[in-house]
């Protein structure tokens, strides 16, 4: 015969697994998705990664024991926060090193440039490739020239279809300036694009 | 084209390139959620993995320590082994050894009268 505490204990534990689960399944649904927005937002590969990262262990540390659907807004608000910390350091950062006279290494311009010119290493159709491209990358520098409350907005409404009201929590802002950044995001993105996509 | 074409032809693109993230990228994200979904194992059990590799470390470290200063322990031993066997195993004769005393006092002797 269990003892209460043993039984308690088991419970416990399946609680823990069920929860486990479940958060690896919220996180694997929206971890693509996250690290797109915030490499849009910050523009560097590693860097997003490391805010989505943050993020994720920021949502289990303090919000796993939240209802699972709430997790979403919850998440995307940690999210926000991160991309926001990173321009906050990234503007003072940029402030030093303008003052230091710090500039980018001219050979890593070269690697760049020299990798850029690389083939394809798939053998595709270089014009189709590049109309594809073409679009992608305008796309993302269409997303990429918004300010950064436009942008954050647009990708939480249009992308993660979250909730005005949600976007808003997600924001930490009125419901009113998600409707406002969103609707001015799409006339612009719309005058950006439309024109090629035709 | 209206804006809800718009809109979805924006959302099947962003769909699209997160398709191809590659697998550096897919491997970094399942790495981050791996170490976000350990922060629900309790304290304990993390500290202890946490610190297990430097456990192992320190209790390799004094395993190491402690050979050695056996060893050098071991060595003046084998040494002293080395020299009883070369006694034995030596063309002497064992009763030089036997009356070494006698021989000791004879020197003394032939040193005082000389």
């Amino acid at each position: 015969m269990q003892h209460d505490w043993a039984i308690n204990k088991q419970i416990g534990k399946d609680r823990t697994l069920d929860k486990t689960h479940a958060l690896d399944q919220f996180l694997s649904q929206v971890e693509r998705r996250a690290f797109k927005i915030a490499k849009l937002a910050v523009g560097n590969h590693d860097e997003a990664l490391d805010i989505v990262q943050d993020s994720m262990i920021g949502l289990v540390q303090k919000y796993a024991n939240r209802p699972a659907d709430e997790w979403t807004p919850l998440f995307y608000h940690i999210l926000q926060s991160r991309i926001r910390d990173w321009y906050r350091k990234n503007k003072v950062r940029t402030t030093w090193m303008s003052w230091l006279g710090f500039r980018k290494n001219g050979e890593e311009e070269e690697l760049e440039n020299a990798l850029e010119a690389l083939p394809d290493p798939h053998g595709r159709d270089p014009s189709q490739v590049a109309a594809n491209e073409h679009s992608m990358e305008d796309l993302e520098v269409a997303i990429q020239t918004l300010p950064l409350r436009q942008q954050q907005a647009f990708l939480l409404r249009t992308w993660e279809g979250l909730s005005v009201a949600d976007t808003a929590t997600a924001m930490k802002c009125s419901q009113g300036s998600v409707k406002t950044h969103y609707s001015r995001a799409v006339h612009t993105l719309r005058e950006a694009l439309e024109e090629h996509w035709t | 084209m209206n804006e809800n074409d718009f809109l979805k032809k924006v959302k099947t693109q962003l769909d699209e390139q997160t398709e191809h993230l590659g697998a550096a990228t897919l491997s970094k994200l399942n790495q981050s959620r791996q170490a976000a979904l350990a922060q629900l194992q309790p304290r304990g059990h993390r500290l202890k993995q946490k610190w297990l590799p430097a456990s192992g470390l320190v209790a390799a470290v004094l395993l190491t320590s402690v050979f050695m200063f056996r060893s050098e322990e071991i060595i003046p031993n084998g040494e002293q082994g080395i020299d009883d066997i070369e006694i034995i195993a030596s063309n002497d004769n064992l009763e030089l050894y036997e009356q070494l005393d006698f021989y000791m006092w004879l020197l003394e002797e032939n040193n005082s009268a000389g």
